[in-house]
């Protein structure tokens, strides 16, 4: 997650006419939109303006992001838009002080108007009563452009608090070529992917598949959804809590069994190490998302054409994947113009142009949860670098795979405890000790701040 | 560190003004000059020190409340007296970060202190060449921003990329620090790195101030260069030591930035509270979003920053009396 970076080099597409067009229907569109019957408790049709100027000066916005393409996506926005201007700042990726910076910048009244935030910490995010309820702004033509899964994650309560953007659907990278040499098949399930190991280490005691991987909360909150595990779920007012679940056990067991058997490389996940372990071929997958498909290029470059992508092996042999990463766009409760944001952060993930604008440096992440726009954002992935496979098949299976899932309001808490007591995972610690953990933080942080909390 | 600093610098100075008024004609005017000359001073350190501990005492005192499973029905302060301070000391991970800086203390000082002399004297001594620019290359580090230093060295620690690590391998060891047990070395050293050209400095200039003849008199009374640096200059600067000692312990006490960018690098390694800062700065902004508890440990680190002050100060009195 914390390799959603930011890029800033892109063409720019120009193609006036049609682009502003374009913008003219989204606007009329979301205007008709806004003046049906909302699906929101409170229909406001009557209360948005026809025009954001304001004693003819446009609304100015702020938005912070860390997601590639953004200052290309802001120009055309702004371009295209005489009543809302928006001003972009770049902001650190979220777990690396992103959201630090957020919740701060929030909590001294200084926030920005829209910003992004990956699935997870959004619900911190409403917990501290930092969003505006998007609900009403969220019509049912609208809703439906979206992958249902995606909103399902940004609907909290019954109230919808994000425009989802892109996905992170679980997919397995690999080294082709020497899938090849060491004679080792695609893995379609988890029991497959062991054989390989077991298959690999045979050949070269140097070479691992994978990273600890079990020393990393995110991930391991990833790969037990895939496994249809349910760490958070809601009954009336209170939250049930139930991080080691029996699905959530048995990806730990998996992974403490190749830790023990020696089949995975003691590198600790998501450092700098791994990626050099990648670079000089010395670990030959990586248990990722769409998102990193992207982001190859650039930290592997002269390994274009040696790698694939295939669906993340699962249980049964069937696609199942769980999210890890993707983000949504957020609107603060203090905005000067929820309005006004609401129609900045729908064209950023509706809009054809506004789309184009941010993928057309092909660094930014392809797979988005507006089906419509994979259309536009899969022309400008760079595919060589897969040897033209057509990597869009994965992830729809992936995404038409994506099981459901809560994320519980104090995501960053829990993933701090976790990550402490995972740490001397692949040095004779245990994952199930880690994930408990995380249970223990998250109770007992509920717990602090009044909440009804159940657990088991 | 910097107030403390100041403290004594403006104790200093109001002493000096005081001797040198008393009874004086010029009194009234030399004791206004003065008490514009430390206004500045006790302003900001209103505004900077004292305010916000007030503050973090109220805040401390509170907790914070939310309606609804998403807290969508606000939030609410309920008082809670001192349920906040029992919290965060029976938390082992704030307790465990106390016995983590006494490791860390117990190696960082010594070494610093011990580094810092040797360099100091051997600077002082007639051998040395290349004086300025030895001086100039070992306080370089002390000018580089903590976490640029942080980040440097961790850049230097992973065996992967390290180039040191790669020199190793090249001769078939195999080194690797960011294991359990090189934690507290890690850490240490980037600090000892940071702050050896420091010490040196002050150490350098008070060895400096040694009247000459007593060296001369140690040399016609048969002593070595090896000798004089303990029996006569070591003991001469003892002051300066103290003082040295006292800045390092307490700045120990607060080490942030090194444990910080290790944590990032590995939670495992470093753990989110591994130090009463990085404790307070996770409670508070790292995502637990509990400026109350992170309000209580850094009064708990400040009553121990002071405590800590007044026992070495105390302890160091004949060191510091010259």
């Amino acid at each position: 997650m914390s390799n959603q970076r930011i890029g800033s080099r892109a063409r720019r597409s120009r193609l006036r006419s049609w682009l502003a067009a374009i913008a003219a229907t989204s606007a009329a569109l979301l205007l008709a939109a806004c003046s049906g019957s909302g699906a929101g408790p409170t229909p406001v049709a009557s209360t948005a303006p026809s025009s954001f100027l304001v004693h003819g000066k446009p609304t100015e916005l702020s938005y912070w992001s860390f997601t590639t393409g953004s200052q290309q996506a802001i120009d055309e926005f702004n371009k295209t838009h005489k009543d809302i201007h928006v001003t972009f700042t770049e902001i650190p990726a979220g777990t690396n002080g992103g959201y630090t910076k957020l919740f701060n910048a929030f909590k001294a009244g200084s926030g920005p108007d829209v910003f992004n935030v990956e699935y997870p910490f959004l619900p911190d995010f409403v917990s501290q009563g930092d969003l505006a309820d998007l609900t009403r702004y969220v019509t049912p033509s609208l809703k439906k452009k979206f992958l249902p899964q995606s909103l399902e994650l940004t609907t909290l309560g019954g109230h919808t608090y994000g425009i989802p953007y892109d996905l992170g659907v679980q997919v397995l990278f690999y080294r082709a070529d020497l899938f090849d040499k060491y004679g080792l098949t695609v893995p379609k399930t988890w029991a497959e992917y062991k054989a390989d190991a077991q298959k690999l280490k045979a050949a070269d005691p140097s070479v691992f598949l994978s990273p600890l991987v079990g020393d990393d909360g995110v991930t391991m909150a990833a790969l037990s959804w895939q496994a249809g595990a349910h760490w958070f779920s809601t009954k009336g007012d209170s939250w049930h809590v139930n991080i080691p679940d029996a699905p959530t056990k048995k990806v730990a067991g998996f992974w403490q069994g190749m830790i023990d058997d020696g089949l995975v490389s003691p590198t600790p996940n998501n450092t700098q190490a791994v990626n050099a372990a990648i670079a000089s071929g010395n670990i030959i997958t990586q248990i990722s998302a769409s998102w990193n498909a992207a982001h190859m290029l650039a930290n592997f470059p002269s390994q274009a054409g040696q790698w694939k992508i295939a669906p993340l092996p699962s249980w049964n042999g069937s696609p199942a994947s769980g999210m890890n990463g993707g983000s949504a766009w957020a609107i603060s409760k203090s905005s000067k113009s929820v309005a006004a944001s609401a129609v900045l952060a729908t064209w950023m993930s509706t809009n054809a142009d506004g789309v184009r604008a941010r993928v057309s440096s092909g660094q930014s992440s392809p797979y988005l949860s507006v089906g419509a726009m994979n259309a536009i954002a899969s022309q400008y992935v760079k595919t060589d670098y897969y040897s033209g496979q057509d990597i869009y098949k994965v992830f729809d299976a992936q995404g038409h795979g994506l099981k459901p899932w809560t994320w519980g309001p104090t995501m960053t808490d829990a993933f701090n405890a976790m990550n402490d007591a995972l740490g001397d995972v692949g040095k004779g610690g245990s994952i199930v000790k880690g994930l408990e953990a995380g249970q223990k933080a998250t109770v007992d942080a509920l717990r602090s701040r009044g909440v009804k909390v159940t657990q088991g | 560190m910097t107030s403390i600093r100041l403290t004594q610098d403006v104790r200093a100075a109001g002493n000096a003004s005081r001797a040198r008024t008393s009874g004086a004609p010029g009194r009234r005017g030399i004791g206004r000059a003065a008490l514009a000359l430390i206004l500045p001073f006790f302003v900001l350190f209103t505004l900077v020190t004292i305010l916000p501990i007030v503050y973090s005492l109220y805040l401390s005192l509170f907790r914070e409340k939310q309606n609804g499973l998403y807290g969508a029905g606000g939030t609410t302060q309920v008082f809670v007296g001192l349920a906040n301070f029992v919290q965060v000391l029976s938390d082992p991970q704030y307790v465990n970060g106390y016995l983590n800086i006494v490791v860390y203390v117990l190696i960082y000082v010594p070494v610093l202190m011990v580094g810092a002399m040797a360099v100091a004297l051997f600077l002082d001594s007639a051998v040395a060449r290349l004086k300025r620019t030895l001086q100039f290359s070992l306080f370089v580090p002390h000018l580089v921003p903590g976490i640029v230093a942080s980040l440097l060295w961790l850049y230097l620690y992973i065996p992967q990329i390290s180039p040191f690590a790669k020199a190793l391998r090249s001769v078939g060891v195999e080194g690797n620090i960011l294991t359990p047990g090189g934690v507290f070395p890690s850490i240490a050293n980037i600090g000892i790195w940071a702050g050896l050209g420091y010490n040196m400095v002050i150490f350098y200039a008070a060895l400096q101030a040694i009247p000459r003849e007593l060296i001369e008199a140690a040399r016609i009374d048969g002593a070595g260069g090896f000798r004089v640096a303990i029996s006569v200059k070591v003991p001469l600067i003892r002051g300066s030591v103290g003082l040295a000692m006292l800045f390092s312990a307490v700045g120990a006490l607060q080490v942030f930035t090194e444990p910080l960018i290790l944590h990032q690098y590995s939670p495992g390694l470093v753990s989110s509270g591994w130090s009463p800062n990085l404790y307070a700065y996770t409670q508070a902004f790292g995502g637990g979003h509990n400026y109350p508890l992170a309000a209580c440990a850094s009064l708990v680190l400040a009553v121990f920053s002071a405590l800590l002050s007044f026992l070495v100060t105390r302890f160091a009195k004949p060191w510091s009396s010259r």
